[in-house]
Parts: C-alpha cells; structure tokens; sequence
C-alpha cells in the first residue's frame, strides 16, 4: 500500500527509458475533465537479459483514499500477453464505445498490435508497466506515449 | 530509419493537397489538432497510373521516426484503387458504431471505417504505383 501520486493536469505524458533495469512503474496520470479517450502508446525498442518481459496494465484508483491498495483495472480488463522482449509497437485506445462493439484485449508478444477498451475514462488514470527481473540481468529501453483526446 | 516531419505545426482544421503527382510512396504527417475527435479523409483520383493504396498510420511521438508506426485502429491492407473514382474514409473512437469497415472498391465509389481514437500524428500514406494525380482533403472534426 503506497500513496498516489498524480501527475499534474495536462493532456499528454511521456516516458522515455533507457535500458531501464528495474520492475517497472506505475504513472499515475489525472485525466483531464474534458478527455473521453485516451491513446497511449508503447514502443519497446530494444531490450537484454535473460528473460525480458514487459507487461502493460491500465488501472483505476479511489480518487478519494488515493492509495495504490485501492484500484481496480479500467474495463475489468484481464492480463494482457506480455511482451517478450521483441521491438514491437503497442498502441491502447481507451473511451467509451471506442471500437463500437467488444473489448480486444488481443495483443502479440512480438508483433505491432492494438487494443481497445470500452470505458469511461476514471478521474486518476493508472498506467503500469511490469518489467520482468527474473535473472537480474534484464534491462529495456521503450518510449511510452499518453494521449487525451476529447 | 527516416525521421518524421509533419506538415506544418500547428495544422488546423484542414489539409489538402491539390492535383499531386507521384509515383512513389508518399506519407503526409498532420499533428492532430488536441480538440480533434474524429477525421475525413476525402481521395479524388483524376488520373490513375496503375494503382494507390492507402493507409492511416499513428506513430510515437517520442521517437518521431518511420521505423516505428502502426496501422491506425489495426487495419488490414485497404483495396488498391485503380479508378479515378471517389474515396472517402472516416476515423474516430465508435464512427461505425458496429466494426470496422475497412472494404473499398477498386474502381467504385466507396467510404472506409475505422473505429479508433486519433493518434497525436496521423500518417496518411499513399503508395503510388505508376504516375496517380489525385486530390486529397483531410478534415478534423470536434465532437
């Protein structure tokens, strides 16, 4: 259990890391009043070690408590495949209605995919990447791009 | 590996290009205007070599560079177009308000759907084979 820490108010995050070697992060992001979608992308560029793995996830927290105990995953969305350590591109298109039918929560370990989220946007948006330490040796360089949209 | 210009900053509502001439693969990058909900792209082939394909791209913004794009929302190969018919192709989170559709006609007016919220750079890519002259509007639009 920690306490959030929101990012101020602004439309866009960005994340730029180089051989990063640790288990990840999670940006806490205050979702703008006027944003109905968001669009993030994950572009993992290059990784090392033995296992690297990164596994991206799109949380809600209690605006109120803001604690980290407190969440629950936008959409009820279930594990995404991680990503195996190939240089893909991810992009995560969250709104309400946003494909216009269901969910696709399909997305490749190795190749450029996309996935969709119906929701609406919560007031503190969390966005967690979960990078694998297995052996120790693991490192990854990535861009993380976040976008509302109105 | 090539960097990524856009075409001009900031763009606004509108961008077009009037009676282009190419036979080569041309992308044209537009910042997406941050009150743009959804976009038109309209295609107006006045002269056809052999054919054009289109495709919508997004990009990350970090990086700026044309190793790392996707197809907007996903899309499959779009129809190559080999008549100087007209095109029309809508982009936005639930336009369709079923699945994409992404089938056009070769020769055959036809409008294109793509379910997907708009990128921060929208790629509009043109592949030309052989010399294609053609008109091309794109328009944003608010909710």
């Amino acid at each position: 259990m920690a306490a959030i820490t929101a990012n101020s108010l602004r439309p866009y995050f960005f994340r730029s890391a180089s051989a990063q070697a640790d288990t990840g992060q999670t940006d806490w992001l205050l979702t703008p009043p006027w944003a109905n979608y968001v669009w993030i992308m994950l572009n993992v560029t290059a990784t090392a070690g033995t296992t690297p793995t990164v596994t991206p996830a799109f949380l809600s927290a209690d605006p109120v408590s803001m604690d980290d105990a407190n969440v629950v995953r936008v959409a009820e969305h279930a594990n995404f495949t991680a990503n195996n350590g190939t240089a893909a591109q991810y992009v995560y298109q969250i709104g309400p209605g946003v494909t216009g039918i269901a969910d696709d929560v399909t997305q490749s370990a190795t190749l450029d995919s996309y996935v969709s989220l119906n929701a609406i946007l919560p007031t503190v948006l969390g966005v967690t990447l979960t990078l694998d330490r297995t052996t120790g040796n693991e490192t990854y360089t990535y861009a993380l791009a976040v976008y509302f949209r109105s | 590996m090539t960097a990524i210009t856009t075409a001009s900053s900031p763009v606004p509502g509108t961008y077009t290009v009037s009676a282009r001439s190419s036979a080569t693969t041309v992308t044209d990058w537009l910042l997406v205007p941050a009150w743009a909900r959804y976009a038109l792209v309209f295609l107006q082939p006045t002269t056809i070599g052999t054919s054009i394909t289109m495709s919508f791209l997004g990009t990350d913004p970090v990086a700026l560079d044309d190793d790392y794009v996707i197809n907007l929302g996903e899309h499959g190969a779009l129809t190559a177009i080999t008549g100087t018919t007209s095109y029309m192709f809508q982009l936005g989170p639930g336009v369709t308000g079923i699945a994409d559709d992404a089938t056009i006609a070769a020769a055959a007016d036809s409008v294109a759907s793509i379910n997907a919220v708009l990128p921060p750079i929208l790629g509009v890519r043109q592949v030309n084979s052989g010399t294609n002259v053609y008109n091309m509007t794109v328009i944003f639009k608010g909710k």
